[in-house]
């Protein structure tokens, strides 16, 4: 019996819209569950800016007027929304020595764009190519059998399901249908990170443009606090703190915006809005298939794809689809595409990316130490988790003559940077 | 089901609606409330398991 959909998609977010649309293009019956009424209202914090680094997640994004050029993987996506471009990214420890990166030509490392709008503008595609999205529709659980994948649904109480020949997770990084398909067992869980973005009009002294991480547990948290652009006005920022069930980002806030070294930046300044998530992390999922179903973006990742990796991610996984139900091993391809593109899926990511890792294991004083080492010279403007501890470091180890004679203990410390853990930032 | 009156409660004053609840809900008795833009428990639903306690980054959900 011909069942009504060939692909039931789990999430409207960047991965699930674009996989609609492709899968739509391709000629598929497509069917998107989404529990929010407005995909354009963002309410949860989460990541709304192009990584332009080159290479990144194996792409070098163009963004130009109305569209986004992904000329790697082939394909473009419109976007007509604002964009911001942010050209220097700053770490600075708690007596504010600071490392800066940034490019010499004035060329972005990263672009703000409006995620809602970019949501949005999906969302119609997929409807005038014939998607069909139920909206205000929680998935809570998925089952896979032989020939079908089935998907649980609640919609004002009333539970239902949907099933189709095969299905995309996408419900976003704490994997809760990937988890129902029993898919989540071979990953390390390693903590639920709580995340809050403060949205505050008026504050001092931030430089336009900028991305700026403070460390040290002098700014309340093991995470850096980070304050970055925001569209909601040239004086506004978003400030983005993590904490955890223990030291949750609103009591962080607190102390940030009135006793820390930060506070005179606050000083007078007005809290408009705020949104938050939870974040559970586990490891990537190294195979992102089982049966009829394939996990994409977020939901399969070590933390998150970005927006860019999402809508690469949606775009792979309706072609794997389609070759699946053409009778060939689409899923395989996509799995050999997803390992190579993803930095977090390769061995020494999460060593090199430890270089994050600097609160608890360092003091104050030897953050302003460390940091201070770097300040004579302007590293090369990246976004990337796993390049940006690496330029760090090796920018610091230029002096680790003089950090042996001036501070053996300290010495001792940085030569163990490949042993510390993330699991203890949070 | 026999009705015994205890369920999660939703403090409103403190749901952002970031949905993140729900990634924990495995019955399907959370949802969107339709114009309030936060979080609605279905407490005929609910069998307090607290996972969605444990998700909630604002303390919103208390049992």
């Amino acid at each position: 019996m011909l069942k009504k959909y060939d692909l039931v998609i789990v999430g409207a977010g960047p991965t699930g819209l674009m996989a609609a649309k492709r899968g739509a293009e391709r000629g598929l019956r497509v069917v998107v569950i989404e529990r929010k009424k407005d995909i354009s209202i963002i309410r949860r914090a989460c990541c709304s800016h192009f990584v332009m680094d080159d290479g990144y997640e194996s792409e070098t994004l163009r963004v130009t007027n109305g569209k986004i050029v992904f000329p790697r993987n082939g394909f473009e996506a419109s976007y007509e929304g604002q964009t911001l471009n942010i050209t220097d990214k700053y770490f600075n420890s708690p007596k504010n020595h600071t490392i800066h990166f940034s490019h010499q030509n004035e060329q972005p490392i990263g672009i703000k764009f409006d995620k809602g709008r970019l949501l949005q503008g999906l969302m119609e595609e997929c409807e005038q190519l014939g998607v069909e999205c139920m909206m205000e529709t929680v998935a809570y659980k998925a089952q896979d059998t032989a020939d079908k994948v089935t998907v649980h649904t609640v919609s004002r109480g009333t539970k239902s399901s949907v099933n189709a020949r095969k299905g995309i997770v996408a419900d976003g990084a704490n994997a809760h249908i990937t988890e129902s398909l029993g898919m989540n067992k071979e990953r390390k869980y390693y903590h639920t990170a709580f995340v809050e973005k403060y949205i505050v009009d008026g504050v001092n002294d931030y430089k336009p443009l900028s991305w700026n991480f403070f460390f040290g547990r002098a700014f309340r948290s093991h995470a850096p606090v980070i304050i970055g652009p925001s569209f909601y006005g040239n004086d506004v920022v978003e400030v983005t703190i993590m904490g955890s069930k223990n030291k949750l980002p609103s009591a962080i806030f607190k102390e940030v915006s009135t006793g820390c070294p930060l506070t005179y930046m606050f000083k007078g300044s007005k809290l408009i809005d705020r949104h938050a998530c939870s974040l559970r992390t586990f490891d990537s999922l190294r195979i992102p298939y089982k049966g009829n179903v394939l996990v994409a973006g977020d939901s399969a990742a070590y933390i998150e794809v970005e927006v860019q990796g999402g809508l690469m991610c949606g775009y792979h996984a309706a072609n794997a689809v389609a070759s699946e139900l053409n009778g060939n091993n689409g899923f395989e391809q996509y799995t050999i595409w997803w390992q190579k593109s993803f930095e977090f899926n390769s061995d020494d990511y999460l060593k090199v990316a430890q270089g994050y890792a600097l609160v608890p294991a360092y003091a104050d004083d030897e953050l302003d130490y460390l940091f201070s080492l770097a300040e004579d010279e302007v590293l090369q403007g990246t976004f990337s988790q796993y390049k940006t501890p690496k330029l760090m470091w090796a920018s610091i180890l230029r002096h680790k003559d003089k950090i042996a004679r001036e501070k053996p203990d300290l010495y001792k410390k940085v030569c163990t940077i490949d042993k510390m853990s993330l699991s203890t930032t949070f | 089901m026999e009705d015994i009156g205890v369920s999660i409660q939703i403090v409103e004053e403190r749901c952002v609606g970031c949905g993140c609840c729900m990634d924990g809900c495995n019955v399907g008795a959370l949802e969107f409330h339709r114009e309030k833009e936060k979080a609605w428990v279905n407490e005929a639903e609910c069998i307090e398991c607290k996972s969605c306690v444990d998700l909630c980054p604002e303390n919103a959900l208390i049992l």
